[in-house]
């Protein structure tokens, strides 16, 4: 099955087992794709799983950890192809990821968004609500992941306005005039989590009407952890004091940008059919029993310029159920549950405190 | 200074008194070498430790408790007199400044122990943030000190942050500092200065390896493979193999194929123990390993990778290659396979502590001592010993240097 074969078929319509029948080929092929044209990659596939072509399921299939890209230089074109150099900090180590995009790879970001995003939206083009500043698009050579989030989703919506403004303050005017204008039928809304939820504490009690919004939002619950803010209450509060009830949240990474998973109407999130996730038992490594916690590992056929189409994460998940939500999306169901602790084995080496190096 | 300190033990601390402490251990005396209450002591603490519930369940207890068991304090006992000069009498060095490592959690308890049967006063500077092991021996320790009072005034186990300040008033009345490693903390030690008669001792980092023969792997039943895994189990994953003396490296003495169906055996038999023993790896550790891992196979020239479950991870080299300042534990292994002994005295360095060995002759040992030349490697012990304690440590026989020889000439 080609690309374009999967991009026809709706994102969620095939039960799981179907659904592995055509990916794992069309995965192998990806790997081997990248095996011919990124040598390091190559290495680690000869060390790790030699026999991938033969393989009789997903989990059989090499992956790299994501902070590689930190580190590494791994991509499969030539640096003449590469039209864009995403980059994201995802950890508070402040090593950046950087994932070269072709105009090929970009391509298939965009269709792929296009078939996940469409599943939410319907086919027309909404007016856009940016629960964003327009700086975040309008600013630097290296495109961020923020922005680069705002840019991709721009191309779903129409007459965008942007909620924030410069400073990140609330633009109430600008939405208000913005609703008068749109907000009797259905619109689009998208934000970062955190930005999402910012913007609605400080905008919850000017009786804004958002009842025939749709909202998009993603990008980690980590900030909003620390004020114990779950899933369950955002989309509460955001129901009970704007009128918003159809509320998506979006698990994705830069690393494997096209390829989001979208959370459906039973609040937990969902892969596409070009793509898919393991949970990986932390003593085993082999795939966790459902409800059990693991590592996340994210496959996609989207992307071809850099070997991202297996990336084991450093975020905790867990399968809820498979073929089994009752919104009729099937495939797996799971919650990501957090990021895992960074953590340092301490060698002799870290003997003491010493307080000039400011150590741990 | 006060707030930035935690006074441990004795107990219980009253506020503001850490330097009142810090004073009165120079007031009183220390105790006498190898004497009736140090001795008492040991046997006391060490059954304490073997009867406690809770110390009970930790191996790593278990292991000090045996350690200090009278019959091995009396070994030391002798192994103090053997060392005493003729004409001389044994006496301590006084107040000894301890700095043990973080990551080998009950180190601290051996060089105290050792330091307080020579006859010292002590003072131990532990980490703010301690392993459950270490804090349940302290408080073991802290029972046993309660009920010898001489000996109680004489030891201070305390705890605080960054802090030079302190580290140097520390150092300033201290006859001898003690760094457990590694070379970064000595470099910064090394800053502060000691009193011109003080005197210190200091382990550098080290790396330690296991030398194994496929034959004898091979050789082995399923039980004796098993015994052979829990053996390995306790050398690699004790102190998440951050001890220096972890084996990381392990060597296959022997033919290729033959190395290889070897470590197949041993590994799958290693990783099952390890999974047994509920070796658990959090998320953290295990992304972090992976990372490492394949760091390594895109930086080195490893040609295999393979998990035998998430505890043991086995990353096979392709020729020698010198990770001994990159490496990372919790059951990260890398193999090498060499024709005989005498090819890894060429890639061997002054850095290299430990060997362990399995199915190697005895007198291949000594011909790779002898081959060594000065280049690594102070002890080489079977599989199973890698963190057994020893008197003798990185080439410092502690007992003596923990003591000082006072020349006594009688006029009679």
């Amino acid at each position: 099955m080609t690309f374009d074969d999967f991009m026809r078929l709706p994102p969620y319509s095939l039960a799981q087992r179907e659904k592995e029948r055509l990916l794992l080929p069309a995965l192998i092929d990806v790997t081997a794709h990248h095996c011919t044209r990124c040598p390091p990659f190559a290495r680690v596939v000869a060390a790790s799983a030699p026999a991938y072509a033969e393989a009789r399921h997903l989990i059989d299939l090499p992956f790299l950890p994501v902070s590689l890209f930190k580190t590494h230089g791994l991509q499969s074109v030539g640096s003449t192809d590469v039209i864009s150099l995403l980059t994201s900090s995802g950890t508070s180590t402040g090593e950046t990821s950087r994932i070269a995009v072709d105009a090929v790879t970009a391509d298939r970001q965009a269709s792929a968004l296009t078939s996940l995003v469409g599943h939410v939206l319907g086919s027309r083009r909404l007016p856009m609500l940016v629960v964003d500043s327009k700086a975040v698009i309008t600013s630097p050579a290296l495109m961020s992941a923020r922005g680069a989030g705002v840019l991709g989703m721009m191309r779903f919506g129409r007459q965008p306005f942007f909620a924030l403004d410069e400073d990140m303050k609330p633009d109430v005017r600008g939405v208000r005039a913005f609703l008068d204008r749109f907000g009797q039928a259905p619109f689009f809304l998208f934000g970062f989590t955190f930005v999402v939820w910012r913007f609605f504490q400080q905008v919850l009690d000017q009786g804004l009407d958002l009842s025939n919004g749709i909202l998009l939002h993603g990008g980690g619950w980590k900030r909003l952890q620390q004020e114990a803010v779950d899933n369950a209450t955002f989309k509460r509060v955001l129901r009970e004091k704007s009128g918003l009830c159809r509320v998506h949240n979006f698990y994705g990474m830069v690393e494997q940008l096209g390829g989001i998973f979208l959370e459906g109407d039973d609040g937990l999130l969902h892969p596409p059919l070009f793509g898919d996730i393991i949970i990986r038992d932390v003593d085993t490594l082999q795939e966790a029993p459902l409800g059990q916690p693991g590592l996340i590992q994210v496959l996609s056929i989207v992307p071809l310029s850099y070997p991202g189409h297996s990336l084991l994460t450093e975020d905790i998940g867990m399968l809820h159920h498979v073929d089994g939500a009752s919104s009729g999306w099937r495939g797996k169901a799971f919650s990501v549950l957090g990021r895992a602790p960074q953590v340092t084995l301490r060698g002799c080496s870290d003997a003491v405190d010493f307080g000039a190096l400011g150590d741990g | 200074m006060d707030e930035r300190i935690e006074i441990l033990l004795p107990t219980p601390a009253g506020p503001g008194a850490w330097e009142d402490r810090l004073a009165a251990l120079g007031d009183v005396d220390s105790p006498e070498p190898f004497g009736a209450e140090v001795v008492a002591f040991c046997r006391r603490l060490s059954a304490l430790l073997r009867k406690d519930e809770v110390a009970r369940r930790w191996p790593e207890i278990q292991a000090f408790a045996f350690w200090i068991r009278p019959n091995a304090v009396d070994r030391l006992r002798r192994h103090h007199l053997a060392l005493t000069p003729d004409g001389a009498v044994m006496a301590g060095r006084g107040l000894i400044f301890h700095l043990p490592p973080r990551n080998v959690a009950l180190l601290f308890a051996y060089g105290w122990i050792l330091a307080l049967l020579a006859g010292n006063r002590n003072v131990v500077r532990l980490p703010a943030h301690r392993a459950k092991q270490a804090d349940i021996l302290l408080r073991l320790i802290g029972r046993a000190l309660d009920e010898t009072p001489f000996l109680r005034q004489g030891q201070l186990f305390l705890s605080y942050g960054h802090d030079d300040a302190i580290s140097a008033h520390l150092s300033s009345l201290c006859d001898m500092r003690v760094i457990w490693g590694g070379d970064e903390t000595i470099r910064h030690m090394r800053g502060i200065a000691l009193p011109p008669r003080a005197s210190e001792l200091a382990f550098a980092d080290r790396f330690s390896m296991a030398a194994l023969n496929p034959e004898a792997v091979l050789a082995l039943t399923d039980d004796g493979c098993a015994d052979l895994a829990r053996s390995l189990f306790n050398d690699v994953f004790w102190f998440d193999q951050m001890a220096c003396s972890s084996p990381r490296l392990f060597v296959w003495v022997g033919e290729a194929g033959r190395s290889f169906a070897a470590g197949q055996k041993l590994y799958a038999a290693l990783g099952a123990v390890a999974v047994r023993k509920g070796y658990g790896i959090d998320a953290g550790t295990l992304s972090a390993k992976l990372t490492y891992c394949y760091r390594a196979v895109l930086d080195g020239p490893v040609t295999r990778l393979r998990f035998f479950g998430a505890p043991l991870a086995v990353l096979s080299l392709d020729h020698f290659f010198d990770f001994r300042q990159n490496v990372f534990g919790a059951g990260t292994l890398f193999e090498l396979n060499l024709p005989d002994l005498a090819a890894l005295a060429r890639y061997s360095h002054p850095k290299d502590q430990t060997l362990i060995h399995f199915g190697i002759p005895a007198d291949a040992l000594a011909l790779f001592a002898r081959t060594l030349n000065g280049r690594g490697f102070d002890r080489m012990v079977p599989v199973g010993q890698a963190l057994a304690f020893d008197m003798v440590w990185d080439g410092h026989d502690l007992l003596g240097a923990f003591s000082r020889p006072v020349s006594v000439i009688s006029s009679l």
